[in-house]
């Protein structure tokens, strides 16, 4: 008599091989342009081209220095473009998380007068992408007026271009963002918000004491995707700064190029921009991943 | 400890009125349980006493004073969920002391407070946990000790033992219960089951509809029920309905015949037309097998359930009605056989089929007294 638990059927071995194959393959495709980047950012120009077709280009191997990444320092204000892009990106995530979360929370948790006109006005603004509406928000900051603070006096300013705050403030009300808040905050039940009101909890303490701790995940998702959304921001930092000195990274990324010519000073330039991107996504990948499914929205 | 009244309280939901002008005065002390089928308006009555929900019309007054413009945490009222509605994110001491740290209270009067309502609750050990540390009834208590802890003039409860099973309701029935001799406090409780209603109250509000079907003490509403609803849902299992001609009226004396053809007279409250087809009720633990009652019956037995303190027989009656008999366990019925049973005129219930009124209101009236006093 056969031995029929030791036996595998082959058909399920072919499939489980072309599976790993498929897998494989997508990941080299999806790994590659960044392996490639950072490898190359070690090497001078010449290794660059030569290990191009070869399994050298994604390994640390021949002349490898950290020569391109001082000469990034030297031939840009790529320092001071960082401090700018972590302080842009910090505040934008920062007000972003506030402003959003409230703005779903009213929607979701208050009744008021308009409120399903307003809730229907921010889902149709989703289909809406930021280059459609970016000229007439450029004309509106153009004539702004702000109230600024240099050499400890008090000044007026007629426009807010060239500055940190018109790639900040803009930047702040997100309609996917509250959507996301609206979506969660909508799964939450009723009762924690009458036992707070029971307790005597205004609709700011039953937010910030109650809802807010308990809505940990999808804070770090509207967190990550604002970060990667700002970091990544190039078409509006172009349009409203020509100063150096609050400019960000992307924008920086574009003047780089034209003053080398040296691959590896790109690599390394464009390395030093991602890296912090990575970094905050491997931390936060868990929990981005459990609200992205728990809200059941895809991308 | 506070007096709660309900002047004609009227709910709307847009164009949908829910709550039909309830009127009710709650005593001080008083433990009253909100009772009825889903959808009556129980929960929502409940939500206007605490301020959950607005008031379309009408007043709710607490200790003397309408509250219906007064905000939940002003009205001196606390209030138990079913959900428990524990914030997860606090620990138990947490969840209890919230509304006063809110309130600014003093830290020595907080930690005065929650020890007290967690001494009461034998909560000590637990006071360092979250909610998701606990079981089902120790997250109960938490909600129960959460209201203490606000020292109100009345307590609410929401149908707080739903989502317990059986033999932990039943534990937490009696807890509640004790609790309310502990403190005294006015209690409006909310259930639908019925069982619930019966053990705890002091009195019971039946509600069908958003109207108050009956008030009153839980042998007064199973002894003299004022209509057909209140009838069958009080009373468990519920009570046997069948159909009495009237052959004959002599004043407020009716002749009435059953379907089976088995004839009674009974004294009503007023006269009613011969022929008239009335509804009788008699309850399943009324039913009586080997004994010789007033009237007797013949039932043919379709299943039974031997509980063992307890046998559950369901049966056929004139071919046609389902009659239900509660019977000691000690009585062996037959399946698929015939049984003779009985009942006593004192334990029929009678009504009219067109109003669903009781035609027994006044005859029973003193019989129930004798017994509310014996209580």
């Amino acid at each position: 008599m056969k031995n029929t638990s030791a036996m595998v059927d082959p058909t399920l071995i072919y499939k489980r091989l072309l599976t790993y194959a498929a897998l494989l393959l997508l990941a080299y495709i999806f790994l590659f342009p960044l392996i490639f980047m950072i490898m190359s950012s070690f090497k001078p120009e010449q290794q660059i081209f030569t290990d191009l077709f070869s399994l050298r280009a994604l390994l640390p191997v021949g002349d490898i220095s950290l020569k391109n990444y001082i000469s990034v320092f030297e031939k840009s204000a790529i320092e001071t473009m960082f401090v700018n892009s972590m302080f842009i990106t910090g505040a934008t995530v920062l007000l972003g998380l506030l402003v959003n979360s409230l703005a779903a929370f009213s929607l979701s948790r208050l009744r008021w007068k308009g409120q399903k006109f307003v809730l229907a006005s921010i889902i149709a603004l989703l289909i809406i992408p930021f280059e459609a509406i970016s000229v007439p928000l450029l004309m509106l900051v153009a004539h702004l007026p702000w109230i600024g603070w240099e050499n400890g006096q008090i000044i007026l300013e007629n426009s807010w271009l060239n500055s940190l705050h018109v790639q900040i403030l803009p930047m702040v009300a997100n309609t996917f963002s509250i959507f996301l808040f609206y979506q969660f905050f909508r799964d939450i039940p009723k009762d924690f918000d009458e036992a707070a009101a029971i307790d005597g909890a205004t609709p700011w303490q039953i937010y910030w004491k109650v809802i807010v701790p308990m809505s940990g995940p999808v804070f770090a998702t509207v967190a990550i995707l604002q970060f990667l959304n700002m970091w990544n921001q190039y078409l509006w930092p172009i349009m409203v700064v020509q100063g150096e000195s609050v400019r960000p990274l992307q924008p920086g990324i574009q003047q780089f190029f034209g003053t080398t010519t040296e691959w590896g000073e790109i690599m390394a330039y464009a390395s030093m921009v991602t890296i912090p991107v990575l970094v905050v996504f491997l931390l936060f990948q868990k929990k981005f991943v459990r609200s992205m499914a728990s809200a059941g929205v895809k991308g | 400890m506070a007096d709660l009244k309900l002047n004609k309280v009227i709910k709307r939901f847009g164009e949908v009125q829910t709550i039909h002008g309830v009127d009710l005065d709650i005593k001080h002390g008083e433990f009253v349980v909100f009772v009825g089928p889903s959808g009556c308006g129980k929960s929502t009555l409940l939500r206007m006493i605490a301020g959950l929900e607005t008031i379309s019309d009408g007043e709710v007054i607490i200790d003397g004073l309408t509250v219906n413009d007064v905000s939940p945490s002003d009205r001196g009222i606390a209030m138990v969920f079913q959900s428990y509605a524990l914030y997860p994110h606090m620990t138990v001491k947490e969840n209890m002391s919230f509304g006063l740290r809110l309130a600014k209270r003093p830290k020595e009067e907080i930690e005065q407070r929650v020890g007290e309502a967690a001494r009461i609750l034998k909560l000590e050990p637990l006071l360092d946990r979250l909610p998701k540390q606990l079981s089902g009834g120790q997250r109960q208590r938490v909600a129960i000790g959460r209201t203490i802890v606000r020292n109100p003039k009345v307590f609410l409860f929401d149908e707080p033992l739903s989502n317990l099973d059986a033999e932990l309701r039943v534990q937490m029935r009696v807890e509640i219960s004790k609790l309310h001799e502990q403190l005294g406090n006015t209690m409006v409780y909310v259930t639908h089951d019925q069982v619930e209603a019966m053990t705890m109250a002091d009195k019971i509000v039946v509600l069908r509809d958003g109207r108050v079907e009956q008030v009153g003490a839980p042998l007064e509403l199973y002894h003299n029920p004022v209509n057909q609803f209140v009838a069958g849902f009080i009373g468990s299992p519920r009570m046997n309905f069948l159909n009495a001609q009237v052959l004959q009226m002599d004043g407020t004396k009716a002749q009435l015949q059953l379907s089976g053809g088995e004839q009674f007279s009974m004294t009503l409250d007023r006269p009613v037309k011969v022929g008239d087809v009335l509804l009788m009720g008699i309850r399943p633990e009324h039913l009586l097998i080997g004994e010789v009652g007033d009237v007797n019956i013949s039932l043919n037995v379709d299943v039974v359930e031997a509980l063992g303190g307890t046998t559950f027989a369901y049966t056929q009656y004139a071919g046609e009605d389902q009659v239900v008999v509660v019977a000691d366990g000690s009585h062996i019925i037959p399946r698929g056989k015939t049984i003779e049973v009985s009942f006593k005129l004192d334990h029929v219930h009678l009504f009219d089929t067109s109003t669903a009124g009781s035609l027994l209101q006044q005859q029973k009236a003193p019989i129930v007294a004798k017994i509310l006093s014996a209580a």
